[in-house]
């Protein structure tokens, strides 16, 4: 009788380590993930702007450096970089606006702006750094 | 008699009407710049302007805001045509006002990029700004 309670004591301090464990891996698990997404609307039409080229620069050095691309899905959304840290850094994002809208239903034979580049500060490697867009051929919003 | 001071009034007329249509349309890149935080202008605010090509940037002029927020960047024409991007220095500009976002300041400069198309076209670029994002469009 004695054997049997320290075991369940032995399995009860068992279960809490593991438990205590868990509780400690997960945000540890999270806080090596970072993230860099777009995600661009078309003001004209009201919708997500789908298949709208997205370029993600370092332009921390000499001249930009491409470090990733991405074409936006039928959400409008965007993943430049996923579940990895970003290295701290000067970015640009670059959005091909004007070939969007030339290829659009109506096709707009002159928007204004083409390549609508954003530029901005990542501080912190493993964060969400999300930019949206909303966008006409004639104007835009952007912001973190 | 009559005829000939007619047709010469007639050409005069014709001509001042051409060089003030002229005068006009000179072309011309200009801006405001606006401060969502304050609910005011900014001014004081470095604009820069660089010609594109590729990867390669030259710088072509620097000019400032003034007081009502305004800055020509190009006075007066013809606009030599090609690909430009406009900076307008907003990190300097918070980090002076003391509300730049982050640190580093998220935002540094705001590149605008645009062509101009028509040397005698007016092109205006106003900014609108806050700490973390901003809104542009081809003012009139």
């Amino acid at each position: 009788m004695k054997q049997m309670s320290f075991d369940r004591r032995r399995f009860l301090h068992l279960g809490f380590a593991a438990c205590a464990g868990m509780a400690l891996w997960q945000p540890a698990k999270a806080q090596t993930r970072g993230e860099v997404t777009a995600h661009v609307l078309d003001a004209m039409s009201g919708k997500p702007a789908a298949g709208v080229v997205v370029e993600l620069y370092d332009v921390g050095g000499e001249k930009p450096r491409k470090v990733a691309q991405t074409v936006t899905n039928a959400q409008g959304r965007g993943d430049l970089i996923k579940d990895k840290p970003v290295p701290v850094g000067r970015y640009e994002m670059r959005f091909a606006i004007g070939d969007y809208f030339r290829k659009g239903s109506p096709p707009v034979a002159e928007p204004f702006f083409d390549v609508v580049p954003m530029r901005f500060f990542i501080a912190k490697p493993t964060e969400s750094y999300h930019v949206p867009l909303i966008v006409t051929p004639y104007t835009y919003t952007v912001h973190g | 008699m009559k005829y000939p001071v007619t047709l010469a009034v007639s050409v005069l007329a014709a001509l001042l009407a051409f060089s003030s249509e002229a005068q006009t349309r000179k072309g011309d890149l200009s801006t405001i710049v606006m401060n969502v935080v304050s609910g005011g202008i900014a001014d004081g605010m470095t604009i820069e302007l660089y010609e594109i090509s590729g990867e390669n940037t030259r710088k072509i002029t620097q000019v400032a805001t003034g007081a009502d927020g305004r800055a020509d960047v190009i006075a007066s024409g013809p606009l030599p045509l090609g690909k430009y991007e406009l900076r307008f220095l907003v990190g300097d500009y918070l980090r002076k006002q003391g509300t730049a976002a982050g640190n580093p300041a998220f935002l540094d400069f705001v590149p605008i990029r645009f062509a101009i198309t028509d040397p005698t076209g007016h092109y205006h670029i106003p900014l609108i700004f806050w700490p973390w994002g901003y809104t542009t469009y081809r003012g009139s």
